[in-house]
């Protein structure tokens, strides 16, 4: 049965004139934006055992942690400090939880779990989500893994709570690489790094030797793409991080930079600076053939591809000062999409397509902000002096960035990694052991 | 040892003599003087084995700065143009570049920190490709004269104010089969 | 001044050779220093719905716990370049040890006492009367931060009261007061999620049944949803849910005993557009 105003109003009128009988409607045309309370109790281990990542118990717990972290993370969730929690969940009561216990602590949702270990080394970790109003299941999701990455288990299971409760695909089980940035400006070390998208797990992947630059993650994760100075030849570089293997992509004696990967992880775009003039190139990786994509005498660079391949965005300075552009994959059709204030700069398109997140410059300040693909509806999500390098959750929910404070002749400015959701309220910083910058998001894991 | 402390000494002039320069928004500043100070002599002909002195070695690194007055040029803010003082640089460079032909170099494309990193990347090259270009018009030869940029990634010096921004938009002119 | 396509090809051939000489050489140490990392994590999902049909917590049995032969060694991927990444296999395991959420008959209790006594005391005031004050303080006790509309009760008091010729039917008046009377009490428990992409074009329609004391009956019934398509399910989903939660939350109502032939049983529309 559909509803209509102009036919509620009709009702309305008709039912002074009709018996009493007729049923009452209400329009609810507002509500509260708050984030929604929901209790993460521990995960009950079914017996305690001794895994090599710790007991039972203690995963229990700290899987309950983790998923309340990414949870709280969003803004979107408030987790209820498990100290007014009026009782535990125990093993045989994970799929019949005690909703009053939970209502009289507020919570809307329920989060129950186990942790079980299983005869051949591997654990099962079991997660429910209740709605403590309805008194009904919502989901269940079990994961089985081997002990050492039960905080991948614990993210999946964020994952389908997000999921279940906001409508949106869930982000907890992804990767960051970024730009770890040691010692003074002028003679700055920057080493690849990785890390969960929560920073734990976190690791180098180069020793920093090497300047290293803009990594990108292939569509398969398990691909990188970046710029190297080594050598002293700054170039694209390709890195499996399975094997530690990398390889030169293109053996060219120009510059080339800014990398990204097609959707279908087959070809990479990139730049390439021949004799001062630079211009975006898509490169395909097996063939390694080079297709220029643009000609104009100005710079452009920074392309990034429309999640379904049909189109890339870029920035250049062809009419004056950087602006972003969009074409077709294969170079025609280039239009200016940015009209704004200022310089428009490192676009990057949104992997749900609706948006392009980008890097203003103006005022005296780099602001990240988005728009939609034919320009329209921009906003900016933060005001800071230089922030930079947008990238996008794999649910294009959440944008990561990096942030630079200012100099003085004796003391670096700190470069830190933060994030943003598309409101532009929930801003927070990543840590990380060392500064950052060049953050680049995976897709989800499989 | 020496040659390397008056190098010291005299980028270290420079730096001053840059850090001190007035300028406005947006302008670079204006180029060093023309090395003036301890302008050494033209080559002594016989080396002076052994002997106490702080005379530079001809066709060394420290001699073309001390010639050309200058390894570097710099930049107007988003610019790549050569302005008169970094001409009159680079003409220097050039003379001496012609005196020493066997004597390579790669010009060192930089941008301050105010800029996007690829953008900065693409900006040094163009500098460092004006550079190049332009010594090439003024007859070095330009197999001699490699390129390459380092946007934002090296600044010369650390500090986020006008005056570190105005030296560290610069292309220099980094030698390489100098004599030592 | 692109390069010729001969060219790049040769080049690209020879790419290799000549990175493993620069590692050879200048840069020797920096095939250390790319570290195997640990394979695409071998997570594997599980169908649970399948095994969750025990009633009582299973025995801790390992011997019952579904074997794969797995290999006691290290969990690090063999650091062979040649070898392709394993690829994660979601295989389908069955496991009977899961905990079964029981079926619960129970009947939705009342949440807790703070409600009753709320509940009770808007009995004891007295069926005729909606007392502004208990609105008030009712709306505080179970939504502290929520943000209200005012509502302007007197005036809901006195039209209320005007309209109470026992059994006869309201006037437009005193429907566009209970209207308001129920509206005023739902839209601060509602919590939409915003996030989605077409939840401007989204409503959902409820029926609810009410008990006298102002109490909701059962699970409001999901009778209608507009703005659902094949790409967004399950977004209607979660967006649908949280409208049937935020009359849940909201429950008890205080609305008017006298007048229950009127609202025991309504429609709610939920519709977010003035929200974004």
């Amino acid at each position: 049965m559909r509803f209509h105003p102009i036919l509620a109003l009709f009702a309305a009128l008709l039912s002074l004139a009709a018996p009493a009988h007729a049923v009452l409607r209400v329009d609810i045309n507002t509500g509260i934006q708050q984030p929604m309370p929901i209790a993460v109790p521990a995960f009950a281990a079914q017996a305690v055992a001794q895994t090599p990542a710790g007991s039972t118990t203690d995963l229990g717990r700290q899987v309950a942690e983790v998923i309340s972290n990414d949870l709280a993370s969003t803004g979107l969730f408030r987790v209820i400090d498990p100290a007014a929690f009026t009782t535990t969940v125990a093993f045989g009561d994970v799929g019949q939880p005690q909703f009053p216990n939970w209502r009289t602590v507020a919570a809307q949702a329920l989060i129950t779990g186990f942790v079980t270990a299983n005869g051949d080394g591997t654990v099962t970790v079991g997660c429910y989500l209740y709605d403590v109003f309805s008194e009904e299941e919502l989901t269940r999701q079990g994961f089985t893994t081997q002990p050492q990455f039960w905080r991948r288990a614990a993210h999946k299971c964020a994952d389908a709570v997000y999921a279940r409760l906001t409508g949106e695909t869930g982000y907890f089980d992804s990767r960051i690489v970024y730009v770890s940035e040691t010692g003074p400006k002028t003679a700055r070390i920057k080493r690849l790094a990785i890390m969960d998208q929560d920073g734990a797990n976190h690791r180098f992947l180069t020793n920093g030797q090497s300047l290293v630059l803009t990594p990108r993650f292939a569509p398969n994760q398990q691909t990188i793409a970046y710029m190297s100075f080594a050598g002293n030849r700054p170039r694209v570089y390709v890195y499996n991080i399975g094997t530690g293997r990398q390889e030169l992509v293109l053996d060219a004696p120009n510059m080339t930079f800014a990398p990204r990967f097609a959707p279908d992880g087959a070809s990479l775009v990139i730049s390439m600076a021949v004799g001062g003039n630079t211009d975006v190139y898509r490169l395909d990786l097996s063939s390694r053939r080079l297709t220029r994509l643009t000609t104009s005498p100005g710079i452009d660079t920074a392309a990034s591809y429309s999640p379904d391949g049909s189109k890339i965005v870029f920035e250049s300075d062809r009419g004056g000062s950087q602006q972003i552009y969009v074409m077709n994959a294969d170079g025609s059709n280039q239009q200016r999409i940015s009209f704004g204030d200022g310089r428009y700069a490192t676009p990057v398109w949104s992997p749900r397509g609706d948006l392009i997140a980008f890097t203003r410059i103006g005022g005296g300040k780099f602001q990240i902000g988005v728009m939609r693909p034919d320009g329209g509806g921009e906003r900016l999500l933060t005001d800071s002096w230089q922030d930079e390098g947008p990238t996008w959750s794999p649910n294009g929910r959440v944008i990561m960035f990096f942030r630079t404070g200012q100099s003085s002749r004796t003391a670096s400015g700190r470069a830190d990694l933060w994030s943003v959701d598309l409101t532009g309220v929930n801003l927070r910083p990543l840590r990380t052991p060392l500064d950052g910058s060049d953050p680049a998001w995976s897709p989800l894991l499989p | 040892m020496r040659v390397d402390a008056l190098k010291l000494v005299l980028v270290a002039g420079l730096v001053a003599t840059a850090a001190c320069s007035k300028k406005k928004e947006d302008l670079p500043p204006p180029p060093p003087p023309p090395a003036q100070a301890p302008a050494p002599v033209e080559a002594p002909p016989a080396a002076p084995t052994g002997a106490v002195t702080s005379t530079v070695v001809p066709g060394s690194v420290a001699d073309f700065v001390a010639q050309a007055g200058s390894d570097r040029v710099f930049f107007a803010y988003d610019s790549y143009e050569l302005d008169e003082a970094a001409r009159a640089t680079l003409d220097k460079q050039a003379a001496w570049l012609a005196r020493y032909p066997n004597v390579r170099m790669t010009i060192e494309g930089h941008a301050d920190e105010r800029g996007t990193r690829e953008y900065n990347l693409a900006l040094g090259d163009r500098r460092a490709n004006a550079t190049k270009n332009y010594l090439a018009a003024k007859g070095v030869d330009a197999g001699r004269i490699a390129t390459i940029s380092y946007g934002k990634e090296r600044p010369a010096v650390q500090g986020s104010d006008e005056e570190s921004y105005a030296q560290n938009r610069r292309a220099v002119t980094a030698l390489s089969g100098a004599a030592s | 001044m692109t390069m010729t396509e001969g060219r790049a090809m040769m080049l690209a051939g020879g790419a290799h050779l000549a990175l493993l000489a620069g590692l050879s050489l200048s840069w020797s140490m920096t095939a250390k220093t790319l570290p195997q990392v640990v394979e695409a994590v071998p997570v594997e999902i599980v169908e649970i719905s399948d095994m969750a049909r025990v009633t009582e917590p299973p025995k801790p049995s390992m011997e019952a716990a579904p074997q794969e032969t797995v290999e006691a060694t290290a969990p690090t991927p063999a650091p062979d370049e040649a070898a392709a990444p394993p690829a994660p296999k979601p295989a389908p395991k069955t496991a009977s040890d899961m905990p079964a959420p029981n079926a619960k008959a129970e009947p939705p209790k009342p949440a807790d006492k703070a409600k009753d006594k709320a509940a009770d005391a808007a009995k004891k005031a007295g069926p005729q009367r909606l007392d502004s004050q208990q609105l008030a303080s009712l709306l505080d006790k179970k939504l502290p931060k929520a943000e209200r509309k005012p509502l302007n009760t007197s005036a809901l008091a006195t039209s209320l009261e005007k309209s109470i010729p026992r059994g006869a039917q309201l006037d437009a008046r005193a429907t566009a007061t209970l209207e308001q009377a129920i509206r005023s009490q739902v839209a601060p428990c509602w919590n939409p999620p915003i996030g989605g992409a077409e939840v401007g074009r989204m409503t959902v329609q409820l029926r609810i049944q009410m008990a006298k004391d102002g109490r909701v009956l059962g699970t409001p019934q999901i009778i209608g949803q507009t703005g659902v398509t094949a790409a967004n399910s399950t977004f209607a989903k979660a967006f649908a849910e949280s409208a049937r939660r935020a009359v849940l939350r909201c429950s008890p109502l205080t609305l008017p005993p006298d007048l229950y032939d009127a609202w025991k049983l309504f429609e709610l529309n939920f519709d977010p557009r003035q929200m974004l």
